[in-house]
């Protein structure tokens, strides 16, 4: 390696010294403000509410198509890693694509929510919040987007009800083949945990530190490297705030509800429901044969919660819908936030539903 | 997480290629160590042993109280979690009401 001349040593030592009073400042600001990052932030209104289940609009005025988009996650986490932050938000690239965009939010559960069955969010909640979305926009039919276990809602309602109000559908990382499952979740689908012994008896909840734990598991030098990197980029403004918003997103997890929980282990993750096609929801059986509506599927090739060979069984029980499919090279959050998601995620998602949406 | 060099502004960081060495090497070892089933089965007990313990006070502590003739956490408990499922109840007929309100399963089919 050469070494540089003294102008260069100059001005890499100017350059040097510059980042370490922007590092300090932002090191001040970082410690002071608890690390508390702008999430959620996109403006947007109630439109309706069910229990502790809300329905928001997103405000806009370049909507292009009538046909709204109801995007919905599931139950371990919150509902603004969708909205993440500025400029990083999967609801923000919606929207300025043109799309009326919805979110349903199932909040976080306490006791009396330890009752709700897997029909309460995949059928109760979201057909009312379908209706909703309907009424606001006057639209005949709804877009739906699922990612993770809100896929996995999403493909029931389609399943069980055949007159669902669904035109098109977005996946993004369905966990459907419990074969292929992640390390962190295998002895519940290989039976070996009974859920019963994950569940809080006091609260009837899975609790939020328990699941917390869980995924610090599969990545235990996770936040250590988090650090790293915010040391590195302490002196960039824009870093700071984003590594935040991706901070709380990674330790901001939410009671799972016992009785959800306890359907979803062993009917979705022990007995392969999705695969096997013995799912019901509730007395209605979930036949994804009936499916006819068109189908796009985001994958993350590193996902290390939903491996991408779960995710892609889904083209093999969709026979009969238009399916596409798109492989993004990103891990599980990658997926849904930062320049994967920019780039590749949220263009292929709006040629989809430009595709397969009504214009206004 | 970051994969790969890391540059900062055009030039590699002397440090971060050494913590990325020794993350790098820690990281597989230390994963399998936290997935593997004998920690997995650690946790498991010791989460039992906590639990029959907790009952254990739980119990001792209720028996004090109620020869003094006050109430136990166990009792309030009780009473909490009758409330809960009237609740629970409550919400169960608000959903069979809002079902009937909504189209039928049998109206147009959207495809």
């Amino acid at each position: 390696m050469t070494p540089p001349s003294p102008t260069d040593a100059v001005s890499l030592i100017q350059r040097e010294v510059d980042r370490a009073r922007l590092r300090a400042r932002n090191g001040i600001r970082y410690v002071t403000a608890g690390g508390v990052a702008r999430v959620g932030a996109t403006p947007k209104d109630l439109v309706w509410q069910r229990d502790r289940a809300t329905l928001w609009r997103y405000r806009s005025d370049e909507v292009r198509y009538r046909t709204p988009v109801l995007l919905m996650l599931g139950l371990v986490s919150r509902s603004y890693i969708l909205d993440l932050h500025p400029g990083n938000s999967l609801v923000e690239h919606l929207r300025n694509g043109g799309f009326d965009v919805f979110l349903l939010d199932f909040g976080v559960p306490d006791e009396v929510d330890a009752a709700n069955r897997l029909v309460t969010y995949a059928d109760v909640y979201l057909r009312g919040a379908l209706e909703a979305a309907r009424r606001e926009t006057g639209a005949d039919t709804v877009s739906g987007l699922g990612y993770c276990m809100g896929a996995n809602f999403m493909l029931m309602q389609l399943g069980a009800r055949t007159g669902h109000r669904l035109s098109s559908l977005v996946v993004l990382a369905p966990p459907i083949d419990f074969r292929h499952c992640a390390p962190l979740i295998r002895p519940l689908a290989e039976g070996k945990i009974d859920p019963e012994e994950l569940i809080d008896e006091e609260t009837g909840l899975v609790p939020a530190g328990l699941i917390r734990n869980a995924f610090r598991s599969t990545k235990p030098t996770h936040e250590i490297v988090q650090y790293a990197n915010l040391w590195e980029n302490l002196w960039r403004d824009e870093y700071l705030e984003g590594h935040q918003a991706m901070t709380r997103w990674v330790g901001d997890h939410v009671p799972f509800p016992g009785a959800a929980f306890r359907q979803y282990a062993r009917s979705i993750m022990r007995d392969n429901g999705f695969v096997t096609g013995h799912l019901r929801l509730a007395t209605r059986p979930v036949n994804l044969q009936t499916v006819r509506i068109p189908v796009f599927n985001a994958m993350a090739e590193f996902d290390e919660i939903v491996p991408l060979r779960s995710a892609e069984a889904l083209a093999g029980i969709l026979p009969n819908a238009p399916y596409e499919e798109l492989r993004v090279s990103a891990g599980h959050i990658g997926l849904v936030a930062g320049r994967r998601c920019a780039k590749v995620t949220a263009p292929g998602i709006i040629s989809f539903l430009s595709r397969h949406s009504e214009a206004a | 997480m970051q994969q790969g060099p890391i540059t900062s502004g055009g030039g590699v960081i002397p440090w971060r290629s050494a913590f990325d060495l020794v993350e790098g090497r820690v990281q597989g070892p230390l994963t399998k160590l936290t997935t593997s089933p004998e920690l997995r089965d650690t946790v498991r007990i010791a989460r039992r042993t906590r639990r029959t313990a907790g009952r254990l006070v739980d119990r001792t502590g209720a028996a004090v109280l109620h020869q003094l003739h006050l109430p136990a956490y166990r009792d309030v408990r009780r009473i909490s979690r009758q409330l809960t499922t009237l609740e629970q109840r409550v919400r169960e007929l608000s959903h069979q009401i809002d079902q009937d309100a909504l189209p039928p399963d049998d109206a147009p089919v959207a495809d």
